[in-house]
């Protein structure tokens, strides 16, 4: 379970996320939506301890944010994932398998495995330099899938993705909440989000306009994109 | 502390990657195979005969001084962007979406970078020992045992370059925090 508590980040003058709270359960997927510069990124960052929080506190676990240990089961894309271009594939794999603790002949199974996931058998030799934004974004989803996470934390991971990658990250997530892995997702890509989210929440200029189901939150024919319109542009008048 | 192992392993591994640490190390190895005629044949200093031994002794030291402050300047090159350079390939991604402590990233790192150019100085100074060996068939008492000492120079010297470096780019962002919050400077980038 994540608990945020009156989290509030500034960066001097700015108030990037102002006072938000909200709990996350165990299995629950989670988009979080907003126009650019909403503070999505800001949360997700904070989530991972990479900054601290201004004010307010946020527990993964029962652990504080700023435990490591509350990072042993997460997995993580980043937006615009980036791997040292001197690694290939399976040494980026590799490296993030050791780092969660498997080694030796574990940790190769289980990087052959998230390699079949993501569609990337075969090409996990080739240096990372050679790869597209969208080999990259797959192999960024693979590392984030080692170890099984209890909860992966996605920041766009399907920018960059052809259709049929994105059919794949579907298809994997769907797979992941039959499985009972927290899911929390930021994406620009409101129908990707209706398909596999269960609950979202909006932000603008850093506060939460509202977080429910995505069914409450879309009324009679409305799709996600009209209600994400209708709320933006409610704020903006 | 696993994770600081694993950490300065792959530190050195990517160092190593880089062609020009091998074209560095052939060059600096060469450098000094050609200085080996010092040693060999008598000198007259102010009318006095010198002995190889002593003439050995004295070239062993200045250039043992010489590997040592080329060493300072590699080693302040490499720390310069030990941590810019994570930042921009990704690595710090890497290592903090996982379940490190900044403090075991950072001591990794340094450890890592250390590790190589305290390795490197040894290879030089001990070609040397072996020529002056060879050459006059007597050993250097305590050359490289100062090896190994000077060796704490470059960490001393390293440490605050890599601090520095990594504050920098804070700095200019106004986020600059002291170096031995090493928990911060790290966040600041992000």
């Amino acid at each position: 379970m994540i608990i945020l508590d009156s989290v509030t980040k500034k960066f001097g003058a700015f108030t990037a996320v102002d006072n938000v709270s909200y709990t996350i359960q165990k299995g629950e997927s989670f988009a979080l939506l907003g126009p650019n510069g909403a503070g999505k990124t800001t949360i997700v960052r904070m989530l991972l301890d990479f900054i601290n929080p201004s004010s307010g506190s946020i527990t993964i676990n029962g652990l504080p944010a700023s435990d490591p240990e509350s990072r042993k089961h997460i997995g993580y894309i980043a937006e615009q994932h980036m791997i040292p271009p001197y690694l290939s594939g399976f040494e980026y794999l590799s490296r993030h398998a050791s780092l969660i603790g498997l080694s030796g002949k574990d940790a190769e199974k289980e990087v052959d495995r998230v390699l079949e996931i993501v569609s990337m058998k075969g090409l996990e030799r080739k240096n990372s330099a050679a790869y597209s934004r969208g080999m990259k974004q797959r192999i960024a989803f693979g590392a984030a899938l080692l170890g099984q996470p209890m909860l992966l934390i996605l920041d766009e991971p399907i920018t960059g993705l052809d259709p049929i990658g994105i059919r794949d990250v579907r298809k994997i997530l769907e797979n992941l909440r039959g499985k009972g892995v927290t899911v929390i997702l930021n994406s620009h890509l409101l129908s990707e989000v209706e398909k596999t989210c269960e609950t979202a929440a909006i932000m603008y200029k850093g506060k939460i306009l509202i977080k429910d189901t995505i069914n409450a939150i879309m009324k009679g024919h409305e799709t996600l994109e009209d209600v994400f319109v209708r709320y933006i542009e409610h704020e903006n008048e | 502390m696993n994770n600081v192992i694993k950490i300065t392993v792959y530190t050195i591994r990517d160092q190593m990657r880089h062609k020009s640490f091998y074209v560095l190390l052939g060059l600096s190895i060469l450098f000094i195979l050609s200085i080996r005629a010092c040693y060999d044949g008598g000198y007259t200093v102010n009318g006095k005969m010198v002995d190889n031994v002593t003439v050995a002794w004295h070239v062993s030291k200045i250039v043992f001084h010489l590997i040592a402050a080329g060493m300072f300047l590699m080693v302040s090159m490499l720390s310069m962007k030990i941590f810019s350079r994570d930042h921009e390939d990704g690595s710090v991604v890497l290592f903090l979406s996982r379940s490190v402590f900044r403090w075991q990233y950072v001591l990794g790192r340094v450890t890592g970078t250390w590790t190589l150019c305290l390795v490197f100085m040894f290879i030089l100074h001990l070609t040397i020992f072996l020529t002056v060996w060879a050459k006059t068939g007597t050993f250097i008492s305590g050359y490289l045992t100062a090896s190994l000492v000077c060796s704490i120079n470059l960490l001393l010297c390293q440490t605050p370059i890599s601090m520095t470096g990594s504050l920098l780019p804070c700095s200019r962002h106004g986020n600059a925090q002291p170096p031995w919050a090493c928990r911060s400077f790290l966040r600041c980038r992000e």
